[in-house]
């Protein structure tokens, strides 16, 4: 016999209720291909229980909502940026989705989210794009301006990795509506990623499963958050490969497409 | 709302409940008006045969026998 929830049942439905689960993992919001950050579209997240070594898996927003914005007028000006009618002068929009890691306790916004609301965010791949820049036919100099390829990018042999993740619950002040939202932890490309995402030469924290474990449960101070934030996942476990330039409107974002190695040469690390 | 969506009252206040077939299970993803997460039903068979509520997955029995039976008189009432 097994114990499902406290309730005494077969192996069997033991083992169909287990399926369910897993099922359910899959289902809805997991299954996804694609999930744009600047739509501030819902992602799965494993979020702790507090006080037991247990999570659930919900949704929120992608794109941290910081305790200090008042309420939806407010963040939208944080999101979009404009002219200060205080200063004068231009805010820049602040995109917060994702959190660099080895500033988490530098900025205000973060701090007491890495303390105590980190969260896993689930992955089954990610999307960056390569910069490369052709040497010009007349000078024979590298262009100023890239020509940009985009490369899905995911753990080699797992349908479904762990990132990273800190969370907010953020209720606006005007209506009392409550928003889970979050932002990836990120930290420096690793020998794949600095090909790939070679502009910026960062990458989402993705954890093995003990790293996860130990983000999502652990009672950790301020060296250890910092050190498992900026873990970078070996680059011989991880695959990336080119995709259509187009792949935002297509059915199948992560089918493989191939270019000239002439404009892009082969990664020196690949699948 | 339609066949697979309804609103219930429920302990003082209203939830939104949707029935969806998951891996050939039915399940009801009820969502409430107050902070908690979404919590998704099934029926379960105990090993002495008989049905009872359970969430999936495990952590929230206490809430599913609270919320099940509702869900199942409603089911009853609109057959």
């Amino acid at each position: 016999m097994c114990y499902y929830n406290g309730q005494k049942v077969t192996r069997a439905e033991y083992i169909r209720l287990k399926q369910l689960e897993k099922a359910l993992a899959n289902y809805d919001f997991l299954n996804c291909d694609l999930n744009i950050g600047f739509d501030y579209k819902h992602t799965a997240v494993l979020k702790p229980i507090p006080g037991k070594e247990d999570f659930d898996i919900v949704e929120m927003e992608w794109g941290f909502r910081p305790h200090f914005i008042y309420d939806d007028e407010s963040l939208l000006k944080m999101r979009t940026g404009g002219m200060n009618p205080k200063t004068g002068k231009y805010d820049p929009p602040i995109i917060m989705l994702n959190a660099i890691g080895e500033e988490l306790f530098d900025k205000v916004s973060y701090k007491k989210a890495a303390m105590d609301k980190r969260c896993l965010i689930l992955s089954s791949g990610f999307y960056e794009w390569r910069h490369i820049f052709p040497a010009n036919k007349r000078t024979g100099l590298p262009v100023k301006t890239a020509i940009k390829y985009p490369y899905h990018i995911g753990v080699k042999e797992k349908e479904y990795f762990y990132m990273a993740g800190i969370y907010s619950e953020w209720t606006n002040k005007t209506t009392g509506e409550y928003v889970e939202s979050c932002a990836i932890v990120t930290t420096k490309a690793n020998g794949l990623m600095e090909q790939v995402h070679n502009s910026k030469k960062r990458m989402p924290t993705i954890l093995n499963e003990d790293l996860a474990y130990e983000w999502l449960f652990g009672k950790l101070d301020q060296k250890r958050i910092l050190e498992i934030a900026a873990t970078q996942y070996p680059a011989e476990e991880m695959f990336a490969y080119p995709i259509a330039k187009d792949f935002i409107e297509s059915i199948e974002p992560t089918k493989p497409f191939e270019y000239d190695p002439a404009l892009l040469p082969p990664l020196k690390i690949a699948a | 709302m339609d066949g697979d969506n309804f609103e219930l009252d429920f302990m003082g206040g209203r939830i939104k409940v949707q029935r969806r077939l998951v891996a050939n299970q039915t399940v009801y993803i009820v969502a409430f008006s107050d902070k908690r997460n979404h919590l998704v039903l099934t029926r379960a068979t105990a090993d002495n045969a008989n049905y009872f509520w359970t969430s999936v997955p495990e952590g929230r029995q206490r809430e599913a026998e609270q919320v099940g039976p509702v869900i199942a008189e409603h089911i009853r009432n609109n057959q």
